[in-house]
């Protein structure tokens, strides 16, 4: 690379902003506001970044009024979505994937022995480029907590669109399920839509266009693709967009490269917490073929994708004590 | 120095897979080809033969070219790989390190073949192989005849423990290789030079008949070839798949 065009990237970093973001849209089960506080605290405490908030007006009266944590203690932006629940009713797409009344439907689990199906509010995901505030970006979903400071590499790293492809267990294993691997055997491998990095360029702009059109036309890429049908899965959306950038391949390059650290280590729903104590996580790993086995794992200094919501609400003071 | 590539086909359907073989080579560069299928310098030893590779050795003196890329019958190509040449000329005799599959997924030695890797022998990757003529070149396709002729004798002393049923390259490749001791100059360290292989145990898919076209979304042509929505990049060795009249 040329070296004025090396000094002009190094100029443009120090003087760009830069922050994370989360998009917090509670549903009846689950108090998406409060997990966000907890994901951003986590942030704010390694990787010393101001965060903002993408809700909706529902959402934050909910937590304000049940919660004793001052959100705006912790965002330094809330960004209130105007769009109201008669709003994705009327969605064509929204209405679509629906079980009875409630739309787009997703059967969460809290360990093996409990299930509920709840909303998933995730089909606007994609107008994050639009909304932050920031000129370089790391979206967080708000399950994700950060235990070290290693994403801060990410701001280094010269490519517009940073996302995780490898996973790991709580055992340190590769994902047992085909899903969490690749859209199905056959198909191409899964982009975890859980990190992602991103800036505002022409390319960043392509990408979240392109992942707009591919929910838009979820049916027709859920038959080329061969991926299950019902819930719409933005980690499926934003690997169908990265193979149609990439020219129909796969494979990391300048433009869309691998989050520092990978693989993103997981928690999956058939895991919990055993305990918190003032420096990590004790879990109960489960078995994904014999239910009824756990093993004990514990994970201190680690960057972790805490699928099991409910068992973060279970320990959550714990949990939000390793991050004040 | 002249270049090209040979293509043994001996019988159906070989020849005809190897004149699509030619177009499509012929389709993205203005390469050589010649496809060798008689007029054997040292005559024919394939009559009543169910694998007809009793010839190959013979290539050695049969190329036109002082620079050959070998490629087997049942393979596409899908680019203009002319690239190569200036790569390969610095070596005598060079084959693929890794191979992929359709996934691009790099191929792993003991799925490729076991009873190789049983044998603790890797797999040669010979379905494309480049060499130039010289000493090295010669002496390895000289040891191949006596490979070929005796092929029982040394796959008993290669194979101990689990012996191949069949005379085929897959085999006959790295004993030759193994007896020179050349394996550490002749692989590709820099995973240039590769091709895409279909073979089902590579494919980390599940299937169900004989030929995976029937398990596998395929399409396209010569210039962009697709199979699961993979694009395809680099010679596609397809197999007994029916495609080859693309």
């Amino acid at each position: 690379m040329p070296k004025s065009k090396k000094q002009d990237q190094l100029k443009n970093s120090s003087t760009s902003s830069k922050g994370a973001i989360f998009l917090a849209f509670n549903n009846k089960e689950i108090n998406y506001v409060k997990l966000a506080c907890l994901s951003a605290s986590s942030v704010r405490k390694h990787l010393n970044l101001p965060c903002s908030l993408i809700t909706d007006v529902g959402s934050l009266r909910h937590f304000e009024k049940l919660e004793y944590i001052q959100v705006d203690k912790i965002f330094e932006n809330i960004i209130i979505d105007e769009k109201t629940d008669e709003d994705y009713k009327e969605d064509h797409f929204y209405s679509k994937y629906k079980i009875g009344n409630i739309d787009n439907v997703r059967k969460y689990y809290d360990t093996p022995y409990s299930t509920f199906n709840s909303q998933f509010k995730n089909l606007t995901k994609h107008n994050i480029y639009n909304l932050t505030p920031y000129d370089r970006t790391i979206l967080f979903d708000v399950d994700y907590l950060v235990n070290n400071d290693i994403l801060n590499l990410a701001f280094n790293i010269d490519a517009p669109i940073q996302l995780y492809k490898n996973a790991q267990s709580l055992k340190n294993v590769i994902p047992e399920n085909i899903s969490d691997k690749r859209l199905n055997e056959v198909s191409i491998p899964l982009y975890w839509s859980t990190v992602i990095y991103f800036d505002k360029s022409p390319m960043s702009n392509m990408f979240f266009d392109l992942w707009a059109h591919v929910k838009e036309n979820y049916d027709y890429y859920q038959s080329i693709y061969k991926f299950s049908k019902g819930l719409y899965r933005t980690d499926f959306a934003v690997s169908i967009s990265m193979h149609l950038l990439k020219g129909f391949n796969d494979c990391v390059d300048d433009v869309f490269a691998e989050l520092p650290a990978s693989p993103m280590k997981y928690m999956s729903y058939k895991d919990d917490i055993a305990s918190v104590d003032k420096n990590g996580i004790v879990f109960f790993a489960n078995d994904y073929k014999e239910e009824w086995n756990n093993i004990l794992t514990y994970s201190e200094g680690e960057n972790l994708h805490m699928m099991n919501k409910r068992a973060i609400d279970r320990h959550y003071d714990k949990l939000m004590e390793l991050y004040v | 120095m002249s270049r090209g590539y040979l293509i043994y086909a001996v019988d159906e359907p070989y020849i005809s897979m190897a004149n699509i073989l030619k177009k499509s080579i012929e389709y993205h560069t203005n390469d050589a080809v010649t496809i060798l299928s008689d007029k054997f310098p040292d005559g024919d030893a394939t009559f009543g033969k169910k694998h007809k590779i009793h010839n190959f050795w013979q290539i050695y003196w049969a190329t036109p070219y002082d620079e050959t890329i070998v490629v087997d019958a049942d393979m596409l190509f899908l680019n203009d790989y002319s690239y190569w040449w200036n790569y390969l000329y610095k070596f005598d005799l060079l084959f693929p390190n890794t191979i992929i599959n359709y996934k691009q997924e790099t191929i792993q030695h003991p799925q490729y073949d076991r009873i190789l890797t049983d044998n603790n022998i890797r797999s040669s990757y010979e379905k494309m192989f480049y060499f130039k003529k010289g000493q090295v070149a010669q002496e390895f396709f000289t040891i191949m005849e006596q490979v070929i002729k005796n092929f029982e004798k040394f796959s008993f002393d290669y194979f101990p423990d689990y012996k191949p049923q069949s005379c085929i390259t897959s085999y006959i490749f790295p004993i030759c290789i193994k007896m020179l001791g050349i394996e550490d100059i002749i692989y590709d360290k820099n995973n240039i030079f590769k091709y895409i292989d279909m073979k089902l145990s590579c494919l980390n898919t599940k299937i169900d008949s004989s030929v995976w076209n029937n398990d596998l979304d395929y399409w396209g042509n010569y210039e962009e070839f697709y199979i699961e929505n993979f694009k395809q990049y680099y010679p596609l060795h397809y197999r007994n798949a029916e495609i080859y009249t693309l």
